[in-house]
């Protein structure tokens, strides 16, 4: 019997990864439709847009703040300058090329600059064991505003403009099955259960082999990298940045959206970027009360809820088991 | 007690101990938690420290793992001096421990719990990882048998698919040293491990132990308060009191020690 599974076993997780690919195909296939053929109005498609991007934030703060356990408040300073990065490049180094080549080039510089960034902040954070995180991250992300509010040559606190419209559909999707691919990767690796080990005890951790601080940097730095992706995206959908778009209110939405979807999970990750970004245009006719709803969602999230809608628990499809039969037998 | 060590110098193999301390002092602050211990244990050895409460043994525990770096002293692992190291470092060079209130990854199954302990060994870099190679997938599917395997045999196989918080007490006692065996250790010190069991239980893990030892040619240091537990297993018994040494012997000669006796009972007048 146990032969006759082992010998299913390959075969099986093939079907489940196959069909998994097909979704993720059609769906890019979907993506590329609506924003070829505007099959959706301009404001949906910016909604998805700002969903798909919402969501790569929540998952690169998540990774932190959920699956560490650590906690960062700054990581509107690393989409900014992911943000800054790729704007710079695509308007005054890479303009000349084909904006198909400049786009993800442009993005992709934005991320490795945000998570270059991102070591140089976690290099000092993570010399001892304790809670420094969250002091230096708020000091940083206060460092990046005013750092770009004094450079003249990116706009100062005017802000930064010039870039083409080139987030589409098509990429927001590419990016965001990018992000959760990778960190999916990430978590269900051995790093992936070195950075929960710390996150359950780091002294445990340590004592069980586990390089707590090159785990800890590592996700740090990934953590930072797509929080660059993301800010890149943004730049080039919204095609204006400035030092006030990322402060800490940007830092405080994450949050929200980590902690109302779910801690520890990537399932809770889509949840809570998804709700967050519809809730906040459902809530449109509140008018400036939109911003006290916020944080009063918040709270009582904290009082009823206080890991998430999904906290530490993971959707099937999305949990190794699904594509390796590595699950439960019993 | 033994003077042997003074007559050669010390090379790598030399001292022939799995684990040596040399005149190791502690202090925290102004306490001098241990002062001047010397002892040694013998590969493939069962060796027990035991003492009354505040007796510096989870010192010496955490002082060979690196939770601590001696104030003075010396430890000697395999011929090598480990103190000041880092703990994960020990951890690799074959020093695994379990801790007196268990401190299992609570959240993570215990199938994770296992695995999470094979962190050192296994060789894949980040961008692998991420990238899910493909030695990435073989790599995660070794350990993963491994740690299956591991559980399988010492009888915890039947839940590895559960959250280890909702194991019954003594599993998590059980799994905590099992998590320990999976970083592939030489020596596994274990910190009072029969720690608020019942005598039936106590039963079951000494022949846990003894098995676990058997199967992976372990040498142990343990920490233990039930004295039918140590007498009953250890060849070779350190007992501590105000952070010295005050016996170091067998069994037999631990018992009939005068010092013991006093530092337990005290003195006869």
């Amino acid at each position: 019997m146990r032969k006759i599974m082992e010998f299913m076993r390959p075969a099986g997780a093939l079907g489940k990864y196959l069909s998994v690919k097909a979704v993720v195909a059609a769906g890019f296939m979907l993506a590329l439709a609506i924003s070829r053929f505007n099959l959706l109005d301009n404001y949906l498609q910016l909604i998805l847009m700002l969903i798909g991007i919402n969501l790569i934030l929540t998952l690169s703060l998540n990774l932190v703040n959920g699956y560490m356990g650590e906690f960062s408040v700054g990581h509107a300073g690393f989409m900014a300058a992911g943000a800054y990065v790729s704007s710079i490049l695509s308007v005054k180094v890479l303009a000349s090329y084909s904006p198909l080549w400049v786009f993800p080039c442009a993005v992709l510089a934005g991320g490795m600059a945000a998570g270059v960034v991102g070591l140089a902040v976690a290099v000092p954070s993570f010399k001892t064991r304790g809670d420094y995180l969250a002091i230096v991250t708020l000091a940083f992300s206060m460092i990046v505003k005013s750092v770009i509010e004094n450079i003249d040559a990116v706009g100062g606190p005017r802000g930064f403009l010039g870039m083409d419209k080139l987030t589409t559909l098509p990429w927001v999707f590419f990016w965001t099955i990018a992000t959760v691919w990778i960190i999916r990767n990430f978590i269900y690796s051995r790093f992936g259960r070195g950075v929960l080990s710390v996150r359950e005890d780091e002294i445990a951790a340590d004592l069980t082999g586990v390089n707590t601080r090159n785990v800890k940097m590592l996700a740090f730095v990934v953590s930072s990298f797509f929080a660059g992706i993301a800010g890149g995206l943004y730049a080039h959908l919204i095609q204006y940045i400035s030092p006030g778009v990322f402060d800490i209110v940007k830092s405080t939405e994450m949050l929200v959206m980590v902690y109302l979807g779910g801690v520890g999970s990537i399932a809770g990750s889509i949840i809570g970027a998804a709700t967050y970004t519809i809730l906040l245009e459902a809530l449109r006719p509140l008018g400036i009360w939109r911003m006290a709803v916020m944080p009063l969602l918040l709270i009582l999230l904290m009082i009823f809820r206080p890991k998430g809608i999904m906290g530490y628990r993971e959707a099937r499809c999305l949990s190794p088991s699904f594509g390796r039969g590595a699950g439960k037998e019993k | 007690m033994t003077l042997s060590g003074d007559l050669k110098l010390p090379s790598p193999d030399a001292g022939s101990a799995a684990l040596e301390l040399k005149d190791v002092t502690h202090h925290f602050g102004g306490l001098r938690a241990l002062s001047g211990v010397n002892f040694s244990v013998a590969p493939g050895e069962l060796a027990g420290i035991i003492g009354p409460n505040g007796a510096g043994k989870t010192t010496v525990f955490n002082l060979i793992t690196g939770v601590y770096t001696p104030s003075i002293g010396k430890i000697i692992f395999q011929g090598r001096a480990i103190e000041g190291m880092r703990s994960s470092e020990i951890t690799e060079l074959g020093i695994a421990r379990t801790f007196q209130n268990i401190r299992l990854f609570k959240e993570l199954t215990v199938l994770d719990n296992v695995r999470a302990a094979h962190y050192a060994r296994m060789k894949v870099n980040p961008l692998e990882a991420l990238f899910h190679s493909g030695r990435h997938r073989s790599e995660e599917k070794r350990v993963t048998e491994e740690s299956r395997d591991l559980l399988d045999r010492f009888g915890l196989g039947g839940s590895a698919g559960e959250v280890s918080k909702n194991l019954p007490y003594g599993s998590q006692r059980r799994l905590e040293i099992l998590r320990a065996a999976a970083t592939n250790p030489s020596l596994i010190l274990l910190d009072e491990p029969a720690a608020g069991m019942h005598p039936g239980e106590v039963e079951q893990l000494m022949s846990f132990i003894l098995e676990l030892k058997k199967q992976l040619s372990l040498t142990v240091l343990l920490i233990e308060h039930q004295m039918r537990l140590v007498m009953g297993m250890c060849s070779h018994i350190v007992v501590l009191d105000f952070g010295m040494v005050i016996a170091d012997g067998g069994p037999q000669q631990v018992r009939a020690d005068a010092g013991v006796m006093k530092a337990y009972m005290g003195s006869a007048k």
